[in-house]
This record gives C-alpha cells, sequence and structure tokens, in this order.
C-alpha cells in the first residue's frame, strides 16, 4: 500500500491560507504605523495637548490644534444621528414589518441604490440644491454644518436602514406569533416586542452609521464652509478633522502635514473605539 | 380602544416616513441622472481628452483610469480575499485568534477612507517611491476592500453543503483538493456576486485614491505605474477648481443594482 | 466462519464525542463479499459506527476512539495510518444522495483524477464501466455532460454509487442509502446491492428491517439501553437466524415491532 504523506500538503495550505487571513491584522497594523510615522514630528513638536486639545488652528504661525475640528466631527455626526438614527430605523421598521412586499422590496431598492452613489455625486448635488436653499430659507450662505450634517444623514441612511431591517428579520417570527396571538395589534407587538428584541442589533446599526458619517470626507468638504473656528450654530461654516485633511493636504508640508496625519491618527482612534463599543455590546448581550 | 387606534396611528406614522424617505431618496437620484444624463452620452466628453485649465472637454483618460483601477485592484485582492475566506470558513477554529482577525477586519471596515488615503500616500507613494500612480491607488483600495470581499466570499463558503465536503473526502481527498476542486468551485457564483460591491466602493472612491493615484491627466495611463485621475477624484478636483461640465451620470453609471 | 473470511475485524470499539460516549465496546466481524446489515432504532449508533469504519468520524472535532478496526490484517487505528488511501479501499454512500454540482461525467471522474488518472480514454472507460455497474448508463449515457443535480433522487443515488465504485474500493458503506428514495428507486437499489455483493465487501445500516432481511447475508443489532447510555451490539449472526430465531429478547422485540 501507498503511503501518500498528504498531512504535510495540508499543513503548508493552511499556513498560506492563513497568512491571507493575517492581511487583516497587517493592514491595520500597517496603517496605524505609518500614520503615526507620520504625526510624530506634530506630536513632538507642537505636543499633545496643544495638538489634540486646542482650537487654535493658525497653521501659517505655527499653531495646530485640531479640537475644533473634533469637535466639528462629533457636533455633525450627532445632528445627524439625532435624524438619521429614528428615520432609519423607522424606515427599517417599515420595510420589514408593515409595507407590504413589493413594496419594501421596493424602498429597498431604493436606498440600495442610493448607498452606491459616489460621495463626490452627493456633494455635489447638494452644492447645487441643498446650499441654495438653506441660503434661500435662513438668509445664511447656506454653507456650513447644518448642510454638513443633512448630507451626513442621507449618507449614513443606507448603512442604519439596511442593518436595522436585518436586526428586525433576526427576530425570531415566534416571538411576534406569541404576541399577535395575546390579541396586541400590529404596533404594540413591534413596540413591546420586536424592537426591544432586536435593541442590540438596531444600536449597532447606528454607531456604523456613525462610523459611516464619521469618516466621511468629499460630500461634506463641498458644502461645509471649510472655516477653521470651532462653531456650535447650525448655519455657520466650520469644518471636521476629514474635511480638514482634504481641504489643507494640497499646501501642507513639514510640520502641518504632520499636522494633518495626526488627524489622521485622531480618526483612526475614534474608529476603533466605535468597534471596541460594539465588541461590548455585544458581549454584554451574550451574557444577558 | 386605544390600542386600535394607536395602531392606526402608527400605522400612518410609519407610512409616511416610508413615502418621505423614498421621495427624498428618489429625488436625489433623478435629479442627478436627469441633470447629467445629456452630458454623459456626448461622444466628445466621453471619448476627449480633458481641457487643463478651461474647464470642460473629455474624460476618457479617467474613464479609462477608473477601470484599469478597478482590474488591477481586483487582481490584488481577490486571491487575498479568497484565501482568507477559505481560512476562516474552512479551517479556524473559533478561538482567540479568529476574534482577534475579525476585530481587524472590522476596524478595517470602518476606517475613513481619507485614513487609508493618507496611509497610501505615506506607504506606497512616499516610502516605496513609487510616486502617484495605479498601483498605489490599487494596493490602497485592495486592503480598503478586503473586509467588504471577504464578507461576501466567506459567505459563499459557508453555503455550499458540508455534503459536498463529506462525499469528497470519503472518496479519498484530502482537505486541499476537497477545497480547491469541489468547495471553492461551488461557491464560485457566490464569489463573482461578492466582487459587485467592491467595485462600485473602487469607482465611487475619492478621498482614497487623490492622494495615492492622482489628480489629473491629459493621457491614457498605460502602465500600472503612471499617474492616473479616476473618474470620482477628477469630479472632486474639478469641482474644487472651479471648473464647468460635470460628469455626475458617467460615475452614478457604473453601479451595481 | 473462520477469521480468514472477515475483510474487516471490528474489535472493542468505543467511539467518544467529547466526554459523551456513543458506541461502547463493539465487537463484531465483516466477512469478505458478503452483505452485513445494521439495525436497530434511531439513536442506537449504527450511522456512528458505520462511519468508523472509514475514519469519517475524525472529521468531527473532539472525536476519540478506542479499540481496534482491522481491515485486512492491519488496524486502520493505528498511529500514522494513511486515512486517504483508507478512504479509496473503504468507499461510503451517503443517506441523501450528495452528487457534486458537476456534470455526471465529472462526477464519477473526480475519484478517479484524485488517484492521477488523466487520460481521457482511460477516464471514459471508467466512467462507463462504474456506471454500468451501478445500473445507471443506459439512462445516462447520452446525457453525460448534464449537471448530476438534475437527475431524479434515485438516479443520483445510483450516481453516487457508480462515483464510489469508480475508485475501485474493497468495501462499500451505506449509511441509510434508501430512506430518502420512493419505494421503486429502493427495489433497484437493493436488486443493485445483490448484483454489487459479487465483488465488493458491504455494510449497510438501514431502520428497514424488511430491507436488511431482503437484502443482507448477516445482521447485527444495536441497542441503547437507556437514555444517556452508549449504544451497544446486543446480537449478531446470520440474517435468517436473526429474524427467525433469535437469541436475545431485546431483539425479538425489536424485530417484532413491539419497539423501535
Amino acid at each position: 500500500m501507498r503511503a501518500i504523506v498528504t498531512g504535510d500538503r495540508d499543513r503548508w495550505v493552511k499556513l498560506v491560507m492563513f497568512c491571507c487571513a493575517s492581511v487583516s491584522f497587517v493592514g491595520v497594523l500597517l496603517i496605524f504605523l505609518f500614520i503615526f510615522r507620520e504625526s510624530l514630528p506634530a506630536i513632538t513638536k507642537v505636543g499633545i495637548p496643544k495638538l489634540f486639545l486646542s482650537t487654535d488652528w493658525r497653521p501659517k504661525s505655527g499653531h495646530y490644534g485640531m479640537l475644533a475640528f473634533t469637535f466639528g466631527t462629533v457636533f455633525t455626526t450627532v445632528v445627524a444621528m439625532v435624524i438619521a438614527a429614528p428615520l432609519g430605523i423607522g424606515a427599517a421598521v417599515f420595510i420589514d414589518q408593515i409595507a407590504p412586499e413589493k413594496v419594501g422590496k421596493g424602498v429597498r431598492r431604493v436606498i440600495e441604490l442610493l448607498a452606491g452613489i459616489p460621495s463626490v455625486v452627493i456633494g455635489w448635488f447638494a452644492l447645487i440644491l441643498l446650499v441654495p436653499f438653506i441660503r434661500s430659507v435662513t438668509g445664511s450662505s447656506g454653507f456650513g454644518m447644518l448642510a454638513a450634517s443633512l448630507v451626513l444623514v442621507v449618507m449614513s441612511l443606507p448603512t442604519i436602514t439596511t442593518l436595522s431591517a436585518e436586526s428586525l428579520r433576526a427576530v425570531p417570527v415566534e416571538l411576534k406569533e406569541a404576541s399577535a396571538a395575546m390579541g396586541a395589534t400590529r404596533w404594540q407587538s413591534i413596540y413591546k416586542i420586536m424592537i426591544p428584541s432586536a435593541r442590540e442589533g438596531l444600536i449597532i446599526a447606528v454607531i456604523l452609521g456613525m462610523g459611516r458619517a464619521i469618516g466621511e470626507t468629499m460630500a461634506v468638504q463641498m458644502v461645509i464652509g471649510n472655516a477653521s473656528q470651532a462653531t456650535a450654530s447650525l448655519l455657520q461654516p466650520g469644518s471636521t478633522l476629514t474635511t480638514r485633511i482634504v481641504q489643507d493636504m494640497g499646501e501642507a508640508s513639514g510640520v502641518f502635514r504632520s499636522a494633518l496625519f495626526a488627524q489622521a491618527l485622531m480618526l483612526l482612534l475614534l474608529s476603533v473605539f466605535l468597534i471596541i463599543s460594539i465588541r461590548l455590546i455585544s458581549r454584554e448581550r451574550k451574557h444577558a | 380602544m386605544t390600542g386600535r387606534r394607536a395602531d392606526k396611528a402608527a400605522s400612518t406614522v410609519f407610512w409616511i416616513l416610508g413615502i418621505t424617505v423614498v421621495v427624498i431618496l428618489g429625488f436625489i437620484i433623478i435629479e442627478i441622472f436627469a441633470r447629467g444624463l445629456l452630458t454623459a452620452l456626448n461622444p466628445k466628453f466621453i471619448f476627449g481628452k480633458p481641457e487643463a485649465i478651461k474647464g470642460g472637454g473629455g474624460v476618457f483618460p479617467m474613464i479609462v483610469s477608473t477601470l484599469y483601477l478597478v482590474a488591477l485592484s481586483l487582481i490584488i485582492s481577490l486571491p487575498i480575499s479568497i484565501g482568507a475566506a477559505i481560512y476562516l470558513s474552512e479551517y479556524a477554529k473559533k478561538g482567540r485568534v479568529t476574534g482577534f482577525i475579525r476585530f481587524c477586519l472590522d476596524t478595517l471596515a470602518t476606517l475613513p477612507s481619507i485614513v487609508f488615503g493618507l496611509f497610501g500616500l505615506a506607504l506606497f507613494v512616499v516610502y516605496f517611491q513609487w510616486s502617484y500612480c495605479l498601483m498605489a491607488g490599487a494596493f490602497t483600495l485592495a486592503i480598503l476592500n478586503l473586509p467588504i470581499l471577504l464578507r461576501g466570499t466567506e459567505q459563499a463558503m459557508n453555503l455550499v453543503p458540508d455534503t459536498y465536503r463529506e462525499a469528497s473526502m470519503s472518496l479519498g481527498a484530502s482537505k486541499w483538493t476537497t477545497i480547491r476542486q469541489v468547495v471553492v468551485p461551488s461557491a464560485m457564483p457566490g464569489i463573482i456576486t461578492a466582487t459587485i460591491l467592491p467595485i462600485g466602493r473602487i469607482v465611487g472612491e475619492s478621498a482614497a485614491i487623490i492622494y495615492t493615484t492622482g489628480l489629473f491627466i491629459r493621457n491614457i495611463p498605460v502602465n500600472p505605474f503612471d499617474t492616473a485621475a479616476p473618474l470620482a477624484g477628477y469630479v472632486w478636483y474639478a469641482q474644487t477648481e472651479g471648473q464647468g461640465d460635470y460628469l455626475r451620470v458617467v460615475t452614478a453609471g457604473p453601479r451595481c443594482c | 466462519m473462520s477469521a480468514n473470511d472477515n475483510k474487516m475485524d471490528i474489535k472493542n470499539l468505543s467511539m467518544f464525542y467529547g466526554d459523551f460516549k456513543a458506541i461502547e465496546d463493539i465487537s463484531l466481524d465483516i466477512p469478505a463479499q458478503r452483505i452485513t446489515a445494521l439495525i436497530g432504532p434511531s439513536g442506537c449508533g449504527k450511522s456512528t459506527l458505520v462511519r468508523c469504519l472509514n475514519r469519517m468520524n475524525d472529521l468531527i472535532n473532539g472525536v476519540r476512539v478506542e479499540g481496534e478496526v482491522i481491515l485486512d490484517g492491519e488496524n486502520m487505528y493505528s498511529p500514522g495510518y494513511d486515512t486517504i488511501a483508507l478512504r479509496r479501499r473503504v468507499g461510503m454512500v451517503f443517506q441523501r444522495p450528495n452528487p457534486f454540482p458537476k456534470s455526471i461525467y465529472e462526477n464519477v471522474a473526480y475519484g478517479p483524477k484524485l488517484g492521477g488518472i488523466k487520460k481521457k480514454d482511460e477516464l471514459d472507460a471508467i466512467v462507463e464501466d462504474s456506471l454500468k455497474k451501478a445500473a445507471l448508463w443506459s439512462e445516462v449515457k447520452q446525457n453525460l455532460q448534464e449537471s448530476g443535480q438534475r437527475l431524479s433522487g434515485g438516479q443520483q443515488q445510483r450516481l453516487c454509487i457508480a462515483r464510489v465504485i469508480a475508485v475501485e474500493p474493497e468495501v462499500i458503506l451505506f449509511d441509510e442509502p434508501c430512506s430518502a428514495i420512493d419505494p421503486v428507486a429502493t427495489q433497484l437499489i437493493e436488486d443493485l446491492m445483490a448484483e454489487l455483493k459479487k465483488n465488493y465487501t458491504m455494510v449497510i445500516v438501514t431502520h428497514n428491517m424488511q430491507q436488511a432481511a431482503r437484502v443482507s447475508d448477516y445482521t447485527a443489532f444495536l441497542l441503547v439501553q437507556e437514555q444517556g447510555e452508549p449504544g451497544r451490539l446486543i446480537e449478531y449472526g446470520e440474517t435468517n437466524t436473526i429474524f427467525t430465531n433469535p437469541e436475545d429478547e431485546r431483539t425479538e422485540r425489536y424485530i417484532t415491532g413491539r419497539f423501535g
């Protein structure tokens, strides 16, 4: 009988495949390393407090405080979520529970279509339609935090809706049937049973929508006005971490450039923070 | 009967919600198509070269750039994704290592595309000294697309019934032969579908490529190490420079759905 | 029945899923070129046992085996034993027909190709021969390039049998091969098995006692005495004897349908 030693080949294959899978790890590591490396000059020359915690952004005179933009990112994202979360979850409930199947499919198609539209296209569209609209209604320039937030709503809506719909679909049918069998109306079943059951999934959907909003660059940059002060007023122009980078990167060099990389580092940390939050929420669910 | 009234009210609210969302989104989509369509279908536009200072002109090099970029990026990411998917679905056991890989994949999935762009700039353009070129963009996009492509590929493999694997192994095939000759071929249709989303992403991606591939060119890129200007990046560039003619629909065109 | 007539000897075989013992201390002869049937109520361990005979249980995590299974004088569970070669010698037909999503031809050619046969004429000959032996050739010879999954259930199962035959095994294991198939197709497969007996040793797991009585030469009856206990061999002997004059009372009760 031939003794074919195939065990070795299998082990080798497993190693190769594992290397492919670890591209994910290597990728994250490299990204972190190189972004950090490029931000190092700014971190050492300007110092962490002045870099991350100051709102003083005057690159020409060597001031690189990014806090105004961190605030801009957080502010626009929060405002966007206040609108997009109920809208998205509501749309998901609509698609999954309330609309007849064909209508639900149609709405889902529209949302998928929207998800595929490139950022620059949405941005341009906002530029020629949304900004003048805001201008005519409020008398301001039209550019600013409001326009930016609304753009973010449009961009994060597909994510929130799709993931929420998935979470709702994952709720076992038996739960809804049990509720209906007890005489609850459709709305009561949704409100008291389905949404609480899908709660973790819905929260994760919103968090991922936030991730999308935080990372959005082009569309926001076209309508936000690109001012460098922090502002909590919806009608004033401002900047986010992402828009500042794309606005200034073209002419930046030396420490200036490095400061922009530091902003990218900030974005990296924000993303990791979001992922960790999601993990914690999921873990909590398993222990519950 | 507050229960029933509330139900009716809720239904109405949700219908209004649903319709509003559809109307707004539909309006956006229709407007985009309507405004760009005429320009997009003009042959001079599609096949001409862009004007440097005046603005307007054609976008042929941009279209070529985009297609080239899609091809290169897929050539890089498909093998890696399939390999990683094979590992995760056929070899990996539930444990800390697998959990950690998934954590890295999730992180990559949420990272802003501009971070990828800056990373690509720092690594490929500067450190490797490739300068602005298609290869830099292709590699950057390959990493960016990894979580997306992997999700679809892995799902396609998980859908292959275990009974095929059993049949193959019971005939005396090794695990790798089974994967190569039964699992992957069976999963092929699903894998191909899984590339649609990444392709859409590549076509529409701007922030990640303006720092790696290039912004404006007059001639068609030939060598993968040539500078190129994919459409999405060019759109942004043209708009910032305040030039005329917008090519929205051409970008809207190559979208899956 | 002398030991030399046995293709396989099962000696004190026990199998564990982690801590749970699925079958315990089973000793059984598998005579060459005969059909041995394993019968018993659901969950008694007959499928588990038969899957030990080609080491398919190895594919499940956490499985542990004690005892020996001797094939032609060698214990297949000895360390370093080539399981790939083993599965070429001991083939398996599964409960649900599972042809690959490939053409009929490719399904049957899969095994020989693994063995290194590349020439088209050789493969053609093997495919035709195997399909003939599986009583399927006349029905599919015009459509060899069609997908194997387009066939009816009974045809698919015969395709799977052809696929196994193509590898030229010495033993063929059948794990409830007809439970997912209609009665007419079942009859065809039973006739087929009687033919195959001439060249192969066969072990068939079945929950259909009449089938066991019709088809097999020897029968083994397994039983789980109480919930949580492992499956054990209660009685084993020539089929005629088992079905007309069983020794053990439990065997008799099962045969006469008083339980299971």
